[in-house]
């Protein structure tokens, strides 16, 4: 994928609420984003198509994809975000 | 340098519940319109409404409109305009009945009457006792709007332009707006939209603080874009802090926790806000909890290591009530904080949500300038951007949805009117594009400047340590100097991405530069403002003074320059509310 799509799936991370904004760059500042390899950043792309409600029951466990690679993409953003217990 | 010209009747900017709400009611007249979008419209911030929209249908128990209208003149500590607030709640049942008709599921009793909660500020016989007046979709009343207004825009046929930012807008000679410079992402052009009529609904800019509940679309292009362009923005000193944003993260948690029985604690187990509010206690207004939780925090019953914080308890309504009414609150306390909220309170501080001030208009969503109320001819606006002005000091919970949707057909009805009067759109004047242009090759050219990321973060702390929830004359004084500094360093941005195509670090920089003047607007306008009123709260003018201050303030960027109007005292239809104490 060129830089141009990158910037572009980037772009379109940005979402309706603050919950969907901070679980997506906390993937792209926290490393996750960067390491997605080809097929990945084709699940990414398909993923951030999905409506905003349905996005947040996904983070938060509430559902799951019947594409596995798409699941394995959520509980990426999801884990990187978990609140660790300090 | 010629720029590609592309003509509608209207153009509308932003595709939240405003934007869609004005574009369908121009459409379905048959106005060729085309909104403007940074995001995909449904991606709107108006999706994270949660709590619901006001409408005094008295599904469960007495209610009708003029209570509303008090509650809200009430809310806004009497710097709303009544004939706008009078408007705003006699049309708010037809409102939410369009919204139904659209489509929009709303929560149900068991006659098949809309479900309606009580919700903060929101009373019976003119403030006497909570009324049950939110109409909701679970904890997704904006999220199925914006839906459902989309929706009905398609089979409108609004033309929509989307990952397109709108830059400047067009005024010709007479003052008069006959278009707006856009650019267009994917490819990076910029054009010019001419159009009879433009209508701003924006939404917001509370980003400009380090807490925010809002998403980070939210940068204030609307009211950016007016103050360029030689207009006012109106009581931009008074922001709305909601009370129960999550501790460390800024995620709001609705008040619809509290509407179903949650309460607040201090450190002592206290449930405090009965010794603040002993009649509405946990549902008094929003600026009298956010201020009632931050005087526990600064006089050391807060909670925590920190006692930075208090807690929201709402355990006792059992996980059923929780998962069934409140769903996703759960989650998010769990994944953010780590806290269960069926077996511990959650942790909550005050955290900005909503600007009530912005471009100001009328109740028909015209823009007016200066204090004898000029109408700017061809401009308009709606929502959270504009300011018509219905909040005040202080916006009530659920007031903000129906504020998109009245106020949205109301400037939509009015372009009608308008755009029926010309058959072209008015001239562009010779030099439409030049401002944009320059303002575009200064952030081209520069080879060495500041970072975006340094600016933005210097802004909002000093926003947050200087004009939040508790100001005195020191503390803003000093952010005024603080602000101008960044604001001078903004001047210089610097971006190394200098592409054409997609360039997010050019389009995050475009938006600081609208949020900046937000800022800037905000902290001169508080520092003038010597009393407290709703959002506005000085430690050292503590008493509201409608002598000298029961007056709008309209603030220019040309020479931060401050003038001042009145507030509008003559209702519609009904007497005039006279001021009160605003006790609940």
């Amino acid at each position: 994928m060129d830089y141009v799509a990158v910037e572009k799936l980037k772009w379109r991370s940005r979402r309706s609420m603050l919950e969907l904004d901070l679980y997506f760059e906390r993937f792209i500042s926290g490393g996750g984003f960067a390491e997605l390899n080809e097929t990945e950043l084709l699940a990414y792309q398909h993923l951030i198509t999905l409506d905003d409600a349905d996005l947040l029951l996904l983070f938060q466990g509430k559902g799951e994809l019947a594409d596995p690679e798409l699941q394995n993409l959520v509980n990426k953003i999801a884990q990187q975000n978990f609140y660790k217990e300090v | 340098m010629s720029l590609p010209i592309l003509k509608f009747d209207a153009v509308v900017v932003g595709g939240g519940g405003a934007g869609l709400r004005a574009a369908l009611q121009l459409s379905e007249a048959g106005v060729k319109t085309v909104v403007l979008s940074k995001v995909f419209p449904t991606r709107s911030h108006t999706a994270a409404a949660q709590g619901g929209i006001s409408a005094s249908f008295g599904n469960s128990e007495e209610d009708n409109w003029h209570w509303h209208m008090y509650d809200t003149v009430k809310g806004a500590d009497w710097l709303g305009d009544q004939d706008s607030i009078e408007f705003m709640c006699k049309q708010a049942t037809e409102a939410v009945a369009e919204l139904e008709h659209y489509g929009m599921p709303f929560d149900r009793l068991e006659n098949g009457k809309i479900y309606q909660r009580p919700f903060g500020g929101h009373m019976a016989e003119f403030g006497k006792k909570p009324v049950r007046r939110a109409c909701a979709v679970a904890d997704r009343t904006g999220h199925a709007m914006l839906h459902a207004l989309y929706q009905r825009n398609v089979k409108a046929q609004t033309h929509f332009f989307v990952e397109w930012m709108a830059l400047d807008l067009i005024r010709d000679k007479d003052g008069d707006v006959v278009g707006v410079t856009a650019l267009e992402m994917e490819t990076g052009q910029v054009y010019i939209i001419h159009a009879k009529a433009v209508l701003f609904a924006t939404g917001g800019s509370g980003r400009i603080y380090q807490a925010s509940t809002n998403a980070f679309i939210n940068t204030g292009d609307g009211v950016g874009m007016a103050l360029r362009a030689g207009l006012p923005v109106e009581d931009i000193e008074f922001w709305q802090f909601h009370p129960t944003g999550l501790y460390g993260a800024g995620v709001l948690i609705t008040e619809g926790v509290r509407g179903e029985g949650g309460y607040l604690l201090n450190a002592n187990g206290e449930r405090f806000m009965e010794r603040y509010a002993p009649t509405a206690k946990d549902l008094a207004s929003r600026d009298v909890v956010s201020r009632a939780m931050q005087v526990e925090i600064n006089e050391g019953r807060g909670c925590g290591a920190g006692k930075d914080h208090v807690l929201l308890k709402l355990d006792h309504l059992g996980a059923e009530v929780i998962d069934q009414r409140l769903p996703g609150i759960r989650e998010i306390s769990i994944q953010f904080l780590g806290i269960d909220p069926v077996k511990q309170p959650i942790p909550v501080v005050p955290t900005c949500h909503y600007m009530m001030g912005g471009i100001p208009t009328n109740y028909r969503g015209e823009v007016i300038d200066g204090v004898d109320e000029k109408i700017v001819k061809g401009f308009y606006a709606a929502g959270e951007c504009a300011c018509a002005s219905v909040h005040g000091a202080n916006r009530l919970g659920t007031n903000s949805l129906l504020d998109l949707v009245v106020f949205g057909k109301s400037a939509g009805n009015s372009v009608i009117e308008y755009v029926k009067t010309m058959d072209e759109p008015k001239e562009l004047p010779e030099n439409a594009a030049e401002f944009t242009l320059a303002r575009l090759a200064k952030l081209e050219a520069a080879t060495s400047g500041e970072k975006l990321a340094d600016v933005r973060r210097d802004m909002q702390v000093c926003m947050q340590q200087h004009a939040s929830v508790f100001r005195t004359q020191k503390v803003l004084d000093e952010g005024v100097a603080n602000i101008l500094d960044v604001y001078k360093r903004a001047q210089n941005l610097y971006i190394d991405d200098k592409s054409k195509v997609f360039n997010t670090a050019r389009v995050e920089a475009l938006e600081f530069l609208n949020t900046i003047e937000v800022a800037v607007a905000t902290m001169v306008a508080a520092r003038e403002r010597t009393e407290s009123r709703g959002a506005h709260a000085r430690e050292d003018y503590p008493d509201r003074n409608d002598e000298k201050w029961m007056k709008h303030t309209l603030y220019y960027s040309n020479g931060n320059r401050l003038e001042y109007k009145e507030v509008h005292t003559k209702p519609l239809s009904v007497d005039y509310i006279p001021p009160a104490k605003r006790v609940y």
